[in-house]
């Protein structure tokens, strides 16, 4: 029963933490990589 | 399940009356009826019709107040109630409510999808479209595996048509890939052996089969749909010899190689353009073949979708070659004549073979 309810929310935490990755990194690619990276080391490489 | 229980209904009280069955028999049956009723449930469904709207009404909501949040409200707003969406999952499992805890994860699935489309506004990120419906299927996906939720896996399932068929729309080209979608999704259909997952798996690959008609060789490749048509329905006709543990699978893969192969030749009859009246002919003739064998197949197996769907098939084909031939030169009077003619020359030989059979037994 005590594991049941331990693996219940590791899946709930893996889905979540999963598909927050999966927005974050859609984020961080935008913002971070194309704001920051592309513009600031590359030289304003347009997307 | 209903129709079963209603047969019931009417046969227990007849086969007490004839003595066959005592009152305590009786109520024992009900019993165990009610009892493996797996027949779908109004709450459950309310819950999952819930969560859709729940879904909808958040997207409303944050669109209606999107332009007044800054960038890290609005991303702070989607994780939220993603998380939370998942949470209340979580907290229903543990109380006791597996059919609103799945409602809930599908609530999650619908906020992933809509938080993929808010940061591609925010942000500007004009990619692929059919790439963040890709990312949602396979995030609904994901989260019916780990958390074994059907509902979830459902929406991956039309989520995978959606992107396959976004990308046929675009490409005008047949999209190999769907291939790949479908069965990893149809794999978690098979692992969690959900049986209604599994028809709607088989429902849209026939679909995808069928569209292939329309995108191989120009558009004129109905020829190979009746083909992979016939082969489904013949390995289904072949299953039960091969294995008593597929023969299960064996009336299902009947009806859609039958309704596959159908669509094939329909559209070969009616919407390729200058078919010769002798080919029309032949193509009409194989067609009420191929659907009198469905019903014949469905009244020896029991199979009322193999019965319908043969049923179906013809009036649709009948009333297809009416509309085709009124005013040609076959003419419509002569047609149903030589239809009339073909149907009753197949009940002979119908009549014919089991009689045969039945002296030989």
């Amino acid at each position: 029963m005590r594991s049941e309810r331990r693996n219940l929310w590791l899946g709930i935490a893996v889905v979540v933490a999963g598909q927050i990755g999966v927005l974050g990194w859609m984020v961080w690619d935008r913002v971070h990589l194309l704001s920051y990276w592309t513009r600031n080391r590359i030289g304003g490489r347009a997307r | 399940m209903w129709s079963y229980r209603s047969k019931l209904d009417s046969d227990l009280p007849r086969w007490r009356e004839a003595g066959w069955l005592t009152a305590e028999g009786e109520a024992s049956i009900r019993k165990d009826v009610a009892s493996h009723s797996r027949s779908l449930e109004l709450a459950p469904a309310l819950a999952i019709i819930g969560a859709v709207l729940i879904g909808f009404a958040a997207m409303s909501f944050i669109a209606a107040n999107w332009d007044e949040m800054s960038r890290l409200a609005r991303l702070a707003l989607i994780f939220a109630s993603l998380g939370t969406a998942y949470g209340i999952a979580g907290i229903l499992f543990e109380r006791g409510y597996p059919a609103f805890a799945h409602a809930a994860i599908l609530a999650g699935v619908a906020l992933f999808g809509a938080g993929i489309m808010l940061i591609a506004q925010m942000f500007h990120i004009d990619g692929h479209p059919p790439d963040a419906v890709l990312t949602w299927a396979l995030g609904a996906l994901g989260a019916g595996v780990v958390l074994g939720s059907n509902p979830a896996l459902a929406l991956a399932m039309v989520l995978m048509g959606l992107w396959s068929g976004w990308e046929m729309v675009e490409s005008g080209v047949v999209h190999w890939p769907f291939l790949l979608g479908w069965g990893a999704v149809t794999a978690a259909f098979l692992w969690r052996w959900w049986v209604p997952g599994l028809h709607f798996a088989a429902v849209v690959l026939s679909i995808w089969i069928i569209c292939l008609g329309y995108l191989l060789f120009d558009g004129h490749g109905h020829g190979v749909v009746v083909g992979v048509g016939l082969l489904i329905g013949a390995a289904g006709l072949a299953l039960p010899l091969l294995s008593e543990r597929w023969s299960a699978f064996s009336s299902p893969a009947v009806a859609y190689g039958m309704t596959i192969a159908f669509a094939g030749l329909f559209a070969l009859q009616f919407v390729e353009e200058n078919v010769p009246l002798f080919g029309l002919i032949l193509l009409a003739i194989s067609a009420l073949t191929l659907v009198l064998a469905g019903i014949g197949f469905g009244l020896k197996t029991s199979s009322s979708a193999a019965l319908w769907l043969g049923y179906g098939g013809f009036s649709l084909e009948v009333l297809a070659l009416y509309f085709k031939t009124v005013g040609t030169l076959l003419g419509s009077s002569l047609f149903f004549f030589a239809a009339g003619f073909i149907v009753i020359a197949l009940a002979a030989v119908a009549y014919r073979l089991h009689a045969r059979m039945e002296a030989q037994s």
